[in-house]
């Protein structure tokens, strides 16, 4: 596999698994986003939870409360599981690092999927 | 440590033999806060479940949230949410070259706490007075 690949890429983003550079651009990018959509989502939030069921299921089935939510749980969820990586492997080894691993990406992209979900259910039905 | 670790090298100093300063704090508290989150994150996911499930069961997770162990998950998540936000505009900036001299960087540490506190204050406050203002909780 390493004959498919010219020196100049086989040195690119060098690290343990050959991610690092990668791994630390998009936790920065989604950082940004996060930077943006967490104020914009913040007070709109607040006024949903604070208003009763209908409130909140008009601001989420909104295009801007449907986009921003969207966009936010995204952001968050890369965001997340980036996170966890770099805590995971800076305390555990071995088969229980490749566990907890596992078991954040598949809950992160699990819990992304169930909000995803909701999110466009509100969207369609109301 | 009892996961797989047997690298028998000497390990880099443990906090214990630091004396102590507030940009080891913010640093500390920055990823105790992203745990706290990635913990509560599940009840964002929760919260739209429920609002998507149907009014009866988006009642009973507002009865939850708003029982007052539900208030202090809420308010510990909001506290480690504003913290984590400003701190990370200080690693930003970090990143990007400035406020690295060791005066700005303690300067900011004790900045971010104080505006987080503030900020999480305020917008508890802010939630009690829409609540106060906008008293239709339950009505259609």
């Amino acid at each position: 596999m390493a004959r498919l690949q010219t020196p100049r890429s086989k040195i690119s983003g060098l690290g343990s698994s050959g991610h690092g550079t990668h791994h630390y651009l998009v936790q920065r990018v989604s950082a940004l986003a996060l930077l943006v959509l967490v104020p914009f989502v913040l007070f709109q939030f607040l006024a949903a939870f604070t208003s009763g069921y209908d409130a909140a299921y008009i601001w989420v089935g909104s295009w801007v409360g449907t986009l921003s939510l969207l966009a936010l749980v995204t952001a968050m969820f890369w965001h997340l599981r980036l996170g966890v990586q770099v805590v995971v492997e800076d305390y555990f080894g071995g088969w229980l690092r490749m566990v907890l691993l596992l078991i954040s990406s598949f809950g992160c992209f699990g819990l992304w999927l169930i909000s995803v979900l909701s999110i466009l259910k509100v969207f369609f039905e109301g | 440590m009892s996961s797989g670790w047997n690298d028998p090298r000497p390990m880099s100093p443990f906090t214990s033999i630091w004396r102590w300063h507030v940009t080891m704090v913010t640093s500390i508290l920055h990823r105790a806060s992203g745990m706290v989150l990635a913990a509560g994150s599940v009840l964002i996911v929760a919260w739209l479940f429920a609002l998507a499930a149907g009014e009866k069961q988006y009642d009973k997770m507002m009865e939850l949230l708003g029982s007052w162990p539900g208030k202090a998950v809420l308010f510990a998540f909001s506290l480690a949410l504003f913290f984590h936000l400003l701190n990370g505009v200080r690693y930003l900036l970090w990143d990007s070259g400035y406020g690295f001299e060791k005066e700005t960087a303690n300067r900011t540490s004790w900045l971010v706490m104080v505006m987080a506190l503030a900020l999480t204050l305020g917008l508890w406050a802010a939630g009690y007075w829409m609540f106060e203002a906008f008293p239709g909780q339950k009505s259609h």
